[in-house]
């Protein structure tokens, strides 16, 4: 059987936006629990194996651990894209782990599902690409201290009974000469860690290529990838069909023993993929891995840009592409 | 390998006396500009009152020359892709090794654009009489290899049609009194300039022709490995990242040159830049020099590209001072 989880955010409901502006901070509060454990609620009834609440308490992935983290004052926003914006930070002092930011979220998800939780921790390498280092002046030195940082989190987290820690590091591949430099920062985030281990990266530059030689050196047992966002919407199992996937390749030649997020969703656009494409998505990815054994299904990347319709719309089609898959290959 | 030396006119210029300065490339949004464009993706803001504020920033830094701060631009490639016959934005992907993203340029057809499309997205009525006019485009290779071609099937024709495209935007902007373009090369560190050379070359020769004032070809990202290719290239000047990487610069006796010290990728406010232009003068010997941004401000919040506006003018006056 292929399991299935998703990668992290979800968009906010309107009604989470509006009770945040409240000054009432219980009120705040009992908006955020509501909403993680509606979030939880659809994403079991949809049949995710590996389950999160969608990132509902965090303002994303960037700003909301930095503002936890000491050593950091935040330099207004500069653009990502169109007219998308994010706060960037500024390191004008020696970073500090002041305490674990994922502790009430993750009590919160434990107490309340049955699934597997599986938590993204946004990782050092990302915390240091996406901040402006005016303390260190020294790209390694300032991504061991953040690697410092994050294994305490990690750490926390695997005390309270965190069974699945995704690490989150789109800049990965952000600058490939900086490879072994992500790989050093990575493994020390994850010194001393026994739970499972996952990371996420996307929107490689490069299509993996500087990440795959690299993969038996990173101390994870899985990679959740993005693929969907360069493939065709075509349905078939060929190369040409399934040009997304050219990177599967790498992954057979160098992914012994390791376990892989296939990217089945474009996170970017609101196409709902038919549960056909995401089937043959699958499929290829079967062919070319000589089997399912190591493959997990997800979205290419967390769903937090597109409405709540359309995404809980696609991570539907998606189980129903599992279920299809499965019915071909005789899972 | 054709030869495109230019003849050069040098009057005015002589040896190197005065050093001057420009910031070319889009500025960030500020914090108010921000608000209105995030809430009105469909109804785009009135950039013009923003604009004002930093054409006064450029002249209140005393820039050599003034550039629209192309705060409407929403990535080096618009308006003239959403302006164009063929060609169209479409999906996101990360601007080389930045975490911003731009909307990839898709080639469905023959690309052609009117004249003006460029120059009508600046704010030609805020620039006043005793202005030195600039403009930035993107650079035919870069354009080409970040574009998804659907059409053409060979990267040297997607070259040619950008050199096509682009110099019915650089004749415009002649036509609209610019008298300086800057051709911003990010790709130029990435690929093997060797390889597309002679093609880049004819693209370039067409802007330039149709331009006829000066144009300078701005690199950076990462140090260019065939930099002595560039002296090749029909251009009155050249501009390198000064910031990322090393690069090797050759003695230029035939080619202005544009020193990218300001760094547009960092908060850090700079404190050398006269130190530096001077080691470098020292042994490159330009006919004329600027101090430059290294890379588009935007990667930095507004505050402080304001801020590094007001360091350019500090340091330009210990450099021309001194």
């Amino acid at each position: 059987m292929i399991k299935s989880q998703e990668i992290g955010s979800l968009k906010k409901p309107t009604w989470l936006l509006a009770s945040l502006k409240s000054e009432n901070v219980e009120e705040k509060e009992k908006a955020k629990d509501d909403a993680s454990y509606i979030n939880l609620r659809r994403l079991e009834d949809i049949g995710l194996d590996y389950v999160y609440d969608g990132e509902a308490r965090r303002i994303e992935m960037y700003e909301q651990p930095i503002r936890e983290i000491g050593g950091f004052i935040f330099a207004d926003r500069i653009r990502s894209w169109d007219n998308k914006y994010y706060r960037k930070a500024r390191c004008v002092d020696e970073v500090k782990y002041l305490r674990n930011y994922h502790k009430d979220e993750f009590a919160f998800v434990k107490a309340n599902t049955k699934r597997i939780p599986k938590i993204p921790v946004t990782g050092p390498y990302t915390f240091m690409d996406w901040s402006y280092d005016e303390h260190y002046r020294d790209r390694s030195l300032f991504l061991l201290a953040l690697s410092k940082v994050v294994n305490s989190v990690l750490g926390d987290l695997e005390a309270m009974g965190a069974p699945v820690l995704q690490v989150d590091e789109p800049a990965a591949t952000a600058h490939p000469d900086e490879m072994d430099l992500f790989v050093e920062g990575f493994n020390a985030a994850v010194r001393g860690i026994n739970s499972k281990v996952t990371v996420h990266i996307c929107y490689s530059g490069d299509e993996y290529t500087s990440l795959m030689p690299r993969l038996q050196s990173i101390h994870a047992s899985h990679f959740a990838l993005e693929f969907a966002n360069r493939d065709s919407t075509e349905l078939g199992v060929s190369s040409e069909m399934r040009r997304g996937y050219r990177a599967l390749e790498m992954f057979r030649e160098y992914g012994s023993g390791k376990e892989l997020g296939l990217g089945v969703i474009d996170v970017h656009t609101d196409f709902i993929e038919p549960p056909e494409l995401i089937r043959d998505r699958i499929l290829y990815a079967i062919k070319v891995l000589k089997g399912a054994s190591q493959i997990v299904v997800n979205p290419d990347c967390g769903l937090r840009t597109r409405s709540r319709d359309i995404a809980f719309s696609k991570l539907s089609n998606m189980i129903k592409g599992i279920k299809l898959a499965e019915e071909v290959a005789l899972l | 390998m054709r030869c495109y030396r230019l003849k050069f006119f040098r009057d005015n210029l002589g040896m190197i006396d005065m050093v001057g300065s420009y910031i070319f490339g889009i500025y960030p949004r500020s914090e108010k500009l921000i608000e209105i464009t995030r809430k009105r993706t469909y109804a785009p803001p009135d950039f013009e009152e923003e604009s004002r504020v930093l054409f006064d920033s450029q002249r209140e830094a005393e820039l050599t020359y003034i550039q629209d701060p192309l705060l409407s631009w929403d990535d080096m490639f618009r308006p003239i892709t959403v302006n164009s016959n063929g060609i169209k934005p479409d999906g996101i992907n990360r601007f080389f090794e930045t975490n911003t993203f731009y909307r990839v340029p898709l080639l469905e057809d023959d690309i052609d654009a009117k004249e003006g499309v460029s120059a009508r997205s600046l704010h030609l009525g805020l620039y006043k009489p005793e202005d030195k006019r600039m403009a930035s485009l993107p650079d035919p290779l870069t354009f080409a290899i970040l574009s998804k071609d659907e059409h053409y099937g060979d990267v040297s024709l997607v070259i040619a049609a950008m050199g096509e495209l682009l110099s019915k935007q650089a004749r415009g902007l002649n036509r609209a009194g610019f008298e300086t373009l800057v051709l911003k090369c990010p790709a130029y560190g990435f690929i093997d300039l060797k390889k597309h050379f002679d093609r880049v070359a004819e693209a370039i020769s067409s802007i330039k022709r149709a331009f006829i004032k000066k144009v300078i070809l701005h690199i950076y990202f990462k140090p260019v490995k065939d930099v002595e290719l560039l002296n090749e290239l029909p251009v009155d000047g050249l501009g390198f990242d000064m910031i990322n990487g090393s690069q090797p610069l050759r003695r230029m006796d035939n080619k202005e040159l544009a020193l990218g010290l300001v760094n547009g990728y960092s908060t850090v406010l700079e404190e050398n830049i006269p130190e530096r232009v001077k080691a470098i003068l020292g042994s490159i010997n330009p006919p004329r020099a600027y101090v430059t941004n290294n890379v588009d401000l935007e990667y930095i919040p507004y505050k402080f590209a304001i801020k590094k506006l007001d360091l350019l003018r500090k340091a330009m006056r210990r450099i021309n001072n001194d």
